[in-house]
């Protein structure tokens, strides 16, 4: 009665041993290649952003200036156009 | 700090921004504020007292002509006194009604002049004047829409055709999975552990339990391969993760620009009538809530920050002597030289407290909004978590730091869990896995005498460890403490110089430990019964038994037991025997 009882508890030990191996073994299996995959894409994502975003800051500056520039060419026409204004109020 | 405000202002003003650094053009020269400040303050504003000026001389004009038909209504009136008083005088008569008449054509000449020449004239400059403002606000807002074009577009390039938006939907995968891996090897870690110890309870009842060895040692290595498979990506995943981590760094300048840059396009859409004066509201509210001093200010927190979380120090109760003379150092050089002349030392303390405090509120709004897993998998990339962590390992407190400390610490860095106790134990262990994981870094970069040499200075601890978690096993030879000291990172020592000093330590060990505890014999000598049972082949029967019996019970006093201090009675040698039947006789 006692070894059938011990019999049976092996018995049960065994399966849950098989489905404990069978499973880290589906485990193992997949998880390192598609978590890499998900990395390695982002790598690549990455390897292409940091240079794209190094450069944002290389073209601002060029940017910086051209907009200086427009914003000097608007500040001479406002200037000119607030001395004609001044002169008008006065010759009223 | 005024006046270095006001030299600032004034090189913007004057020599434009060419001058400045890269991040003082990017911040103070973008055009939320110069562009607004210029165009509002310069053009517009004077633009705005031109058209002002224009409608006083037209109101004068009005007044002049009010003032005047007030004048000829009383001398009108003043005439038609006289009139009456010459009633009957035909001739009287008609000369005040010609005076009365000339009077009125005289008014409304004047009238018609200041009606022409004044204001139909100022009416129609103002109407030019209005013309050039809209010319300046169209000009305002081109410049405006041209970087809002030119930076969402860069950002756009970044975020859809570069892959940053699909980047951080990848981040969240890899989080997810790492996360979902290390909560699936804990559940097959304990159905391990399970079912190692149902074994175990079951040979020591007598059960043949041979079948059971090649799949549990099969399981065993497939648990270490999972785990290590996920360290292995972790590791490779923390180098992907600081680049992001750099990466969002660089582009929040620009999110923010593009903000601020936004938040004026769609105003200066809006541009007629009450929309204009409620632009110019809001334009001006960013320009305030983005005021140059502020951005200065904002940039020496920034700063101040950076250097103290990169000294690790931030939330300790006490900073060390030369922490404090580089901080002091660092926020002198930084312009609070002049804050104050007499105690300089207090007035830098507190602005250290000060920055501190902003510091770890900042902290405790980022992390609030987390749920508690992601709490803890960013407690766990914490760089100042990991100095907290080195520290305890420097002070050889890895095997058992305070859950306190751990807990105290991860509070103070604004990581307030839900409270439950499991979180809690769960933070501890992130805390613990950080430690370990870096420990075992470090040795397995170690030579074999490195290895050696330094499994001499950890072994007390590392063996004390082991025997604790296997309910004080004795290690002579145990494959069981062979994996775990692979585990631990000892992978280069040759197996046989490691069974012979785990041995040889696990003897001292034993002897120090029954100096100090109640050992339970039986218990000790199951352990090593248990395995001599697996090492070696079952006796026939009884009497080839009875016949190693001494020598069994000279091995269990070799290895520690059963002295004067701490003997084993008859009874338990009894019980001991009786054990030892069970499992050697075949």
């Amino acid at each position: 009665m006692i070894n059938n009882n011990v019999d049976e508890k092996l018995k049960k030990i065994k399966e849950r041993l098989d489905k404990l191996n069978s499973d880290l073994k589906e485990s193992n299996k997949t998880f390192k290649k598609e978590t890499e995959d998900l990395i390695y894409n982002i790598n690549k994502a990455l390897d292409k952003i940091e240079p794209a975003i190094d450069k944002m800051d290389e073209n601002f500056d060029a940017f910086e200036e051209k907009r200086k520039a427009a914003l000097q060419k608007a500040e001479d026409k406002f200037e000119a156009a607030i001395d004609e204004s001044g002169d008008a109020i006065y010759n009223i | 700090m005024a006046n270095k405000w006001e030299n600032l202002k004034d090189r913007i003003v004057n020599k434009g921004s060419r001058e400045l650094s890269l991040f003082e053009r990017k911040w103070i020269d973008r055009p939320g504020f110069w562009v607004n400040s210029f165009l509002n303050n310069r053009c517009i504003d004077k633009q705005e007292k031109i058209l002002g000026k224009i409608d006083g001389k037209i109101n004068g004009a009005m007044m002049s002509i009010t003032a005047r038909r007030r004048a000829l209504e009383i001398e009108t009136n003043m005439l038609m006194k006289m009139r009456a008083k010459v009633a009957g005088d035909a001739k009287l008569e008609k000369d005040i009604d010609d005076q009365i008449a000339a009077k009125k054509d005289a008014c409304d000449d004047e009238i018609k002049r200041i009606q022409t020449d004044q204001i139909d004239n100022l009416k129609s400059e103002r109407e030019n004047q209005k013309d050039r403002k809209n010319d300046f606000v169209n000009e305002r807002n081109r410049l405006i829409n041209e970087m809002h074009s030119k930076v969402q577009g860069d950002i756009d390039n970044i975020e859809t055709k570069l892959g940053l938006s699909a980047v951080k939907q990848a981040e969240l995968a890899v989080r997810e999975k790492l996360n979902e891996k290390k909560k699936e090897i804990e559940v097959l870690r304990k159905e391990y552990n399970d079912l190692r110890s149902e074994i175990e309870e079951l040979k020591a009842m007598g059960a043949n339990v041979g079948s059971m060895k090649a799949p549990l040692k099969l399981a065993w290595g497939q648990l270490k391969d999972a785990e290590k498979e996920r360290a292995s990506v972790e590791r490779q995943w923390n180098k992907s993760y600081d680049r992001i981590v750099s990466i969002n760094k660089k582009t929040q300048g620009w999110y923010s620009l593009k903000d601020s840059l936004g938040l004026v396009a769609v105003n200066v859409a809006e541009s007629s009538g009450a929309k204009e004066a409620k632009e110019k509201r809001q334009v001006e509210d960013m320009r305030k809530k983005s005021s140059p001093e502020q951005l200065v200010e904002l940039k020496k927190i920034k700063e101040i920050s950076t250097l103290i979380e990169s000294k690790g120090i931030l939330y300790k109760q006490e900073i060390s002597p030369a922490d404090m003379v580089a901080l002091k150092d660092k926020i002198t050089s930084m312009g609070f030289d002049q804050i104050s002349t007499g105690d300089i030392d207090s007035e830098i303390d507190a602005k250290i407290i000060e920055y501190r405090n902003k510091i770890k509120d900042a902290n405790e709004k980022r992390i609030a909004h987390y749920s508690d897993d992601e709490k803890i998998e960013d407690f766990k990339n914490n760089p100042i978590m990991k100095k907290v962590m080195g520290k305890l390992l420097e002070d050889n407190r890895w095997l058992s730091p305070s859950a306190m400390d751990i807990n105290n610490e991860a509070k103070g860095l604004g990581y307030i869990l839900s409270g439950s106790v499991n979180q809690w134990d769960s933070l501890k262990n992130t805390a613990l896995d950080m430690i370990k994981e870096r420990e075992k870094n470090d040795i397995s970069k170690m030579d074999e005498a490195g290895q050696i040499n330094n499994l001499k200075t950890k072994d007390k601890k590392l063996f004390a460890g082991y025997l604790k978690s296997n309910g004080f096993f004795i290690p002579d030879g145990d494959p069981g403490l062979k994996h775990f000291l692979a585990d631990k990172g000892y992978t280069k020592i040759d197996q046989n110089k490691i069974a012979t000093f785990i041995l040889d330590s696990s003897k001292n060990i034993i002897s120090k430990m029954k100096e100090n505890v109640q050992v339970n014999a039986i218990i000790l000598s199951g352990g090593y019964l248990d395995r001599l049972s697996q090492s070696r082949k079952k006796f026939a029967n009884a009497k080839e038994f009875n016949n190693e019996w001494p020598a069994i019970q000279a091995k269990i006093r070799s290895i520690g037991f059963d002295n004067a201090a701490h003997p084993i009675t008859a009874r338990k040698w009894t019980e001991i025997e009786n054990r030892a039947k069970a499992l050697l006789i075949g």
